[in-house]
C-alpha cells in the first residue's frame, strides 16, 4: 500500500464533523445514519450515552434500528492501539458482506501525552481501513472541546464537515507525515530524581531483561496480568532491538509522572519506520518488522519511539 | 525427564524433547531457541504423516511471539497442532497466541491441562 492511494476512491470515507450543540449533532447525525440505510450499509454508532439518546428516537426499531449497533465510548476507545485491533476486526468480519458506516467519537479527557496518541490514531485509522468499503466520521464538540483538539482533527482527517457539506481539510497531513511532524527530536531524559535501573542486553541475556522488568513492575505494584504483558512487551521490543539493530541493546527503567517507563535502545544502525508496529501486521504475514511492536502497542498503556538515530522506544505502564 | 522422551535441544534456557505424539518444551523459548524451535515443529509434524501434533508447553514459562507465529504457522500449513498449556500455568501464551490470530486457525487447539 502507497500512501498516495488513500485519497484514492474512497475518499471522503473518513470526516471529522464539528459541532456546537446537542441540535447540530442530531441534524447532521440523523441523515448521516439514514444515508446508511439506503446504501444497505451496517452501522456502528460509538459515542457517549447523551449522543447515543439524541440519535436513538430517530432511528426507531424499523429496518434502521435493526442495522445499527450502539457502543459506549468509554468502553470502545481503551488505548488506541486496542481500539484500532478492535476496529480492524469488526471490519473484517463485515468485509465482502456490504459497505460499513462507523460514526467514532472519542473521548478528549485525557492529559496531554495521552491525548495525542488518540490523534495519532486518528492519523493512521486513515491507513488502517484505505482498501475497504467504510466510512468513518467522527463528531468533535466544539462547545466542550479545546479548539486545539479540533485544529488537530482538521490535520488527521482529509474532509471535514462544515455547514452541512463534506469538504476537503487543508490541514491534513498523510500519516507519515503527521508523524515526522509530531514525533520530532528526542526523548526528554529521566528527571534527575529518578532512580534509574539499567541492562546491557544480548539475546543470551534476554532471560535477565524479562527478570528484571518483572521485578521491576511487581515493586511498583503492577498486578500480575500486566507484569506478564509487560514482561512480553519489553521481550518483543528487545528482541526486534537484537535482530534488526545490531545485536545489542540497552534497558533502562524508572518512574515518571505516575507511569512506569521501561526504555529500549538499540545501537543505532537501523533506520527508523516511523510506521512500525502501528497498522494490524497482515495476516500470514510472518516476516512482518514490526509484528513485535504491534504486539507491544497492544500490551502497554502506551508506547512512543523515536530516532536517535536508530530506535528508541518507551513502554508505559500506568501506576495510578 | 519423562521415560521415553528424547532430548533433541537445549540451550541454557530451554529443553525440547521428541515424545511418541509430538514435543514437550521445558523452560524459556526466546531469541536464542528461535531457530531450533521452528524447525523442531516442522519436523516433529512432518514426522506425524497426516497425524495431529501435540505440543506440551505445560512446562514452559516463557514463550516470545515468534514462537506462537510459529506454532500457527505449522498448524495452518503443516498439519493440525494440539497445544497443550497448564491452567495454572502463564496465561500469556494463551493471550498471546489470540493476539496473533490464532482463533482463525481451526486447525490449531489449545487445550488446558492440569499437571
Amino acid at each position: 500500500m502507497t500512501i498516495t492511494e488513500t485519497a484514492g476512491a474512497n475518499a471522503r470515507w473518513h470526516q471529522a464533523v464539528p459541532y456546537g450543540s446537542p441540535e447540530e449533532f442530531t441534524a447532521w447525525a440523523v441523515p448521516y445514519l439514514a444515508e446508511a440505510r439506503r446504501n444497505g450499509a451496517k452501522v456502528l454508532v460509538v459515542t457517549s450515552d447523551e449522543n447515543a439518546a439524541l440519535i436513538r428516537p430517530h432511528v426507531g426499531n424499523g429496518d434502521l434500528g435493526r442495522e445499527v449497533e450502539f457502543v459506549d465510548s468509554a468502553s470502545w476507545y481503551s488505548t488506541p492501539a486496542r481500539t484500532m485491533a478492535a476496529y480492524h476486526d469488526y471490519v473484517e468480519r463485515q468485509r465482502g458482506y456490504r459497505p460499513l458506516k462507523i460514526l467514532g467519537e472519542p473521548l478528549w479527557d485525557q492529559e496531554p501525552a495521552a491525548r495525542y496518541t488518540w490523534h495519532r490514531y486518528e492519523s493512521l485509522i486513515n491507513l488502517a481501513f484505505a482498501n475497504s468499503d467504510v466510512t468513518i466520521a467522527c463528531p468533535y464538540d466544539t462547545s466542550a472541546l479545546d479548539a486545539s483538539v479540533v485544529e488537530m482533527a482538521r490535520r488527521t482527517h482529509p474532509f471535514v464537515v462544515e455547514r452541512e457539506h463534506v469538504v476537503t481539510s487543508f490541514s491534513f497531513l498523510e500519516p507519515i507525515d503527521f508523524l515526522r511532524v509530531h514525533e520530532v527530536g528526542s526523548f526528554p531524559s529521566p528527571c534527575l530524581s529518578a532512580e534509574v535501573t539499567t541492562l546491557e542486553f544480548e539475546a543470551t541475556n534476554l532471560i535477565l531483561l524479562r527478570q528484571m522488568v518483572a521485578r521491576q513492575a511487581v515493586d511498583q505494584g503492577v498486578q500480575d496480568a500486566q507484569v506478564s504483558d509487560l514482561t512480553v512487551a519489553a521481550n518483543e521490543v528487545a528482541t526486534n532491538v537484537l535482530q534488526h539493530g545490531g545485536g545489542r541493546g540497552w534497558l533502562r527503567m524508572w518512574v515518571e509522572n505516575g507511569d512506569l517507563v521501561i526504555e529500549i535502545q538499540d545501537q543505532g544502525v537501523h533506520p527508523l519506520d516511523p510506521l512500525a508496529g502501528h497498522l494490524p501486521p497482515a495476516q500470514g504475514d510472518a516476516a512482518e518488522n514490526g509484528r513485535g511492536l504491534w504486539i507491544a502497542r497492544q500490551l502497554c498503556d502506551r508506547v512512543e519511539v523515536r530516532a536517535s538515530p536508530g530506535w528508541v522506544v518507551r513502554l508505559y505502564c500506568g501506576l495510578r | 525427564m519423562i521415560a521415553g522422551d528424547v532430548l533433541i535441544y537445549t540451550d541454557p534456557n530451554a529443553e525440547f524433547y521428541l515424545t511418541g505424539r509430538g514435543l514437550r518444551v521445558v523452560g524459556e523459548v526466546d531469541l536464542v531457541s528461535r531457530p531450533a524451535w521452528a524447525g523442531v515443529l516442522a519436523a516433529a509434524s512432518r514426522s506425524l504423516g497426516n497425524g495431529q501434533l501435540r505440543v506440551d508447553l505445560s512446562e514452559v514459562t516463557f514463550l516470545d511471539t515468534a514462537g506462537v507465529w510459529e506454532l500457527i504457522a505449522c498448524a495452518a500449513r503443516i498439519a493440525p497442532v494440539e497445544v497443550v498449556v497448564q491452567l495454572t500455568g502463564p496465561s500469556i501464551i494463551r493471550r498471546l497466541g489470540a493476539l496473533c490470530g490464532s482463533d482463525q486457525v481451526q486447525s490449531l487447539i489449545w487445550r488446558d491441562e492440569q499437571r
